[in-house]
């Protein structure tokens, strides 16, 4: 049967020719609309008529799922019936700093119980946040038989057994990335359980695990595979070992090092260098887990045209990463351990005009005693150097309002602003006021600013400010800030574009929740933390907005009243079955009946999906 | 130049008990003296609560609670005894130990400490850095609550083996000791994520798992396994440190007056003039601050040269640790001798260091 027709009889009747809108036949229009890849144009697409809207749906192979409450997996299955490749993200980000519950949700389970059946030819999975037990590992490794691509980042649940049933049972598997994850780590020996003549392998990342893998496993799938663009070994591998891996992968095209603390000889140095002087390919360097720097140099013919270089495992002194980086003229992407200091970064300033993300990471986040790091002078040194700053997370201890004056001056368009001062509430340590007309700044010079992070003392005016200029901030983070209700409603209020908002240790209460009842739906969602919010404040929201869930955990011990974490986001599938006791989920809302979300339009189910 | 609330949580060493315990209510006041009044460097809530989970199974009981108490002492005043030396007077005289006050009020070298007592109070930012050297407790505590604080507190959370750390002597002993002793108040009144975190790293050898800002729980932002890979790498830092011809060998160092200590590479330098000019550079904006505040441009340019003055007026002079724990003056000794001996600098007052020089020279004469 002609498949076009079966679905002609499937969708809903069609005005006569003359009324319609389109005239290009369906597979004209799923031809073209296949070819949009942006998921936000794709939104769109599907907005414009109700053929375009099944155009698009069967056109798309790709799904981005921002919040796995917001929609079901059988309402994704039955819109988009040829998702070749899912992303998904589970956990509010502030889990990633143990402020969630470690068994709140987010399984993966679930979901893959419904693709083996919907979409037995899946792809591709990325999971960010989300618990993946073993078993599901398993179960993805068995049930679906064209899988190729595995990404797992800030995930748990999961250890090398779960890696090694991947390992046996995919057949077609060319990327394993396993990032950051919360993962019991049993031993290295999952490597060895991809078959002999494997060769398939394009991206194999494993920096994240602690065992040692099996090493000739290891060199022996990486001589098979011709196409491995990416690889990121773990610090057990050994400079020798590392050097073994790279005589087969001239190809390479991102690089993880294993540590660079091993003695070697002058011929083991040599053959190290003349090795790396082959990785003209690469665009990306990280590893370099406890680093010896005098072996630096070894690294610097490979750098010629390195764009990503990720030192934040290495712990370089201001001076070897200036040497470093005169190797690396064509950089675009810096991430680094405050140990490098200010002067680090006047050569960062100095070293890498095309810069475009700076990430400075502290070394010793904790110790009080210490002051290492990095200083308002550094990044300033940066902003004068790097005009194309545009992406920034910056740890440090100290900052002024000026130097965030000038900095944003210097660096118009920032669309990532994330500055933490370590010391909750601190103030500019010259003048000892707030840090309110430094974010003033940033939010009224940086009109593109679509991310920011505050920090330091703040008052309310910081968020009028906010509220007032941010006008295309999607995700704000605050912590240990502001005065009163007022500060966080001047941003519900002016923010238009929010779509995440994250709180926490501040002293906003019922008033402040309360203002953005309308604005929650148009958001993924909302976190409030140590916040001055009741029960009875997240019950009226929820008695409110029925489309929301409002959940709110309770910690040991805290008074009966008070909600002492919220998370509210959007959902078509209704209050979630499978929170734990400890997340209490306010909802009046009816199961069985299905939405008609006024404000998009003919099309409930996507915002939450893409956004 | 640093927040006075800080100040606040010194004085009120009673009062952190109470806060402690009633944490989320505290939390939800989201005011940052309250925040700031439930950080406890000093672990002074928690010890009452740890005494009898540290009971050692040492067969040397008074020995390993000694050595704990030497533990403590570490957090001593720049110029009081060094742990070493502390675990020896222990084992020679322990009975004398138990009887008095483990923090010397009255130190031996009267001028030098008194003047740390003051810089104490100036420093109201970094009064917890003093407070670590176990200055605040005699400052700020009654006898009472110093002997409450001899109890060995650090100890359990950090799963130490009593003694054991304090029985490595020489420099990395020290700096182990340094982190296990600014690590003390480990007790969080909830994430347990962290504390396991905590038990996790601890378990590796005294590495500088996360710690003085227990009751913060997830701050600053840092994922876990970032913070557990922080932990192994400057745990090896550590470790390198001392080992000819490789790797840095950091010291501390403090002046006094400066609101926080900085830590310096002595294998940057190769001879003391390095050294000097390194840390004029460093902290050519405390005396400066001192003299008022400048435009954030000039100051650098003022503090250099003023500080050179400063230094080479002889109004501050550098002077160091050494592995015995003496303190000495710097630039007695060859420098290759001086970066094998030295454990912290210090940047003291001149009028402080009287008492320094003849007792450099003595000790001089006494090695050679």
């Amino acid at each position: 049967m002609d498949p076009y027709s079966k679905r002609k009889k499937e969708l809903p009747e069609r005005p006569p020719e003359s009324t319609r809108p389109s005239p290009f036949p369906d597979e004209v229009l799923e031809l073209v609309l296949g070819l949009l890849k942006s998921n936000k144009d794709r939104s769109s697409v599907s907005l414009v008529c109700k053929d375009w809207y099944n155009a698009e749906s069967w056109s798309r192979t790709h799904v981005f799922i921002g919040n796995c409450y917001s929609v079901s997996p059988e309402i994704v299955a039955r819109r988009f019936p040829k998702i070749r490749s899912v992303t998904l993200k589970g956990k509010p980000r502030f889990s990633d700093f143990n402020l969630v519950p470690r068994n709140w949700g987010a399984d993966i389970q679930s979901w893959l119980v419904v693709f083996a059946s919907k979409y037995p030819f899946l792809e591709e999975l990325r999971l960010k946040r989300m618990t993946v037990t073993d078993e599901s590992l398993e179960f993805l490794a068995l049930n679906f038989p064209n899988f190729k691509a595995l990404s797992l980042l800030s995930c748990d649940g999961f250890s090398t057994d779960g890696l090694a049933a991947i390992a046996t049972h995919c057949k077609n598997l060319t990327e394993l990335d396993i990032q950051e994850n919360g993962i019991d780590d049993k031993s290295g020996n999952w490597l060895g359980c991809l078959p002999e003549n494997f060769s398939s392998l394009e991206v194999l990342n494993f920096a994240n695990l602690n065992s040692d893998v099996n090493f000739d496993a290891l060199e022996r799938l990486v001589s098979r595979c011709k196409s491995l663009k990416v690889l990121k070994v773990n610090k057990n591998i050994s400079l020798e070992q590392l050097q073994r891996l790279l005589v087969c992968t001239p190809q390479l095209t991102e690089l993880g090092t294993g540590s660079i603390s091993q003695e070697l000889t002058e011929r083991q140095y040599t053959e190290l260098e003349n090795t790396f002087k082959h990785c003209k390919n690469l665009d990306t360097l990280s590893g370099l887990w406890e680093v010896m720097t005098p072996y630096l140099p070894v690294l610097y013919p490979a750098c010629t045209n390195l764009t990503f270089l990720n030192l934040s495992y290495a712990a370089l002194q201001g001076l070897e990463l200036a040497n470093l980086l005169r190797h690396c003229p064509q950089l675009r992407r810096l991430w680094v351990l405050d140990t490098v200091e200010d002067k680090g970064l006047e050569a960062v300033g100095s070293n890498c005009p095309l810069l475009e993300e700076l990430r400075v990471f502290p070394a010793d986040p904790f110790d009080e005693e210490i002051v290492h790091g990095v200083t308002e002078a550094g990044f300033v040194a940066v902003s004068y150097g790097c005009r194309r700053l545009h992406y920034v997370l910056y740890f440090c201890r100290q900052m002024t309002n000026a130097a965030v004056a000038t900095i944003v001056q210097n660096c118009p368009n920032f669309t990532h602003f994330r500055l933490c001062i370590m010391n909750p509430g601190q103030p500019d340590y010259m003048t000892n006021e707030p840090m309110d007309e430094a974010f003033g700044a940033v939010v009224k010079t940086c009109s593109k600013l679509q991310r920011l992070s505050v920090s330091g003392l703040l008052t309310d005016l910081t968020f009028e400010y906010v509220g007032r200029y941010a006008k295309n901030l999607e995700t704000l983070s605050v912590a240990f800030a502001g005065t009163s209700d007022w500060g966080m409603q001047c941003v519900l209020g002016g923010c238009t574009k929010l779509r995440k908002l994250e709180i926490r240790d501040c002293p906003f209460g019922n008033a402040a929740l309360l203002s953005g009842l309308e604005k929650y739906e148009s958001m993924r969602s909302l976190w409030m933390s140590s916040c001055n919010v009741t029960m009875n404040g997240c019950r009226l929201l929820a008695r409110e907005m029925p489309r929301l869930n409002v959940e709110v955990m309770k910690e040991e011990g805290s008074d009966d009243s008070q909600a002492d974490k919220v998370y509210v986001y959007r959902s078509v599938a209704g209050p979630r079955r499978d929170a734990p006791p400890s997340v209490l989920t306010l909802s009046v809302f009816t199961e069985g009946t299905s939405p008609k979300c006024r404000r998009w339009g003919c099309n409930p189910y996507f915002c939450d999906m893409d956004g | 130049m640093s927040p006075p609330l800080l100040g606040v949580v010194e004085e009120e060493g009673q009062s952190n008990v109470t806060l402690l315990a009633s944490s989320t209510s505290a939390e939800s006041i989201c005011q940052n003296s309250s925040k700031l009044k439930e950080r406890n460097y000093m672990g002074l809530s928690d010890c009452s609560s740890v005494d009898s989970s540290v009971v050692p199974a040492a067969s040397d009981e008074r020995k390993t609670r000694l050595n704990l108490k030497a533990t403590e002492l570490r957090l001593g005043l720049p110029g009081s005894q060094s742990p070493e030396r502390n675990s020896e007077l222990c084992l020679l005289s322990s009975t004398q130990l138990d009887e008095k006050p483990f923090f010397p009020l009255h130190p031996s070298n009267d001028g030098h400490c008194s003047s740390a007592q003051k810089n104490v109070v100036l420093r109201n930012k970094r009064g917890f850095s003093d407070a670590m050297d176990g200055f605040l407790e005699g400052k700020f505590l009654s006898n009472s609550e110093v002997n409450v604080m001899l109890s060995p507190k650090p100890a359990p959370n950090m799963g130490l083996k009593p003694g054991s750390a304090l029985e490595k002597f020489g420099p990395q002993a020290a700096k182990v000791k340094d982190i296990v002793a600014s690590k003390a108040p480990q007790e969080r009144p909830y994430g347990t994520n962290d504390t396991r975190t905590n038990h996790n790293t601890s378990a590796n050898n005294n590495s500088s798992a996360p710690a003085t800002k227990a009751q913060v729980v997830g701050w600053p932002p840092i994922r876990s396994f970032r913070k557990n890979s922080l932990a192994t790498t400057s745990k090896n830092t550590e470790e390198v440190d001392g080992k000819a011809g490789s790797g840095a060998l950091f010291v501390k160092v403090s002046m006094d007056g400066a609101p926080y200590l900085r830590k310096v590479d002595l294998r940057n330098y190769s001879a003391y003039q390095e050294l000097s000019s390194a840390l004029e550079k460093m902290f050519g904006c405390f005396t400066i601050g001192q003299y008022g505040s400048h435009g954030a441009l000039g100051r650098e340019m003022l503090s250099e040269s003023k500080l050179k003055d400063l230094l080479h007026g002889s109004e501050y002079v550098l002077t160091y640790e050494d592995k015995d724990g003496d303190w000495m003056l710097v630039g007695d000794v060859p420098w290759e001798m001086f970066i094998d001996t030295c454990k912290r600098l210090r940047i003291m007052k001149s009028s402080d260091a009287i008492g320094l020089a003849p007792r450099a020279v003595e000790k001089c004469k006494n090695q050679n």
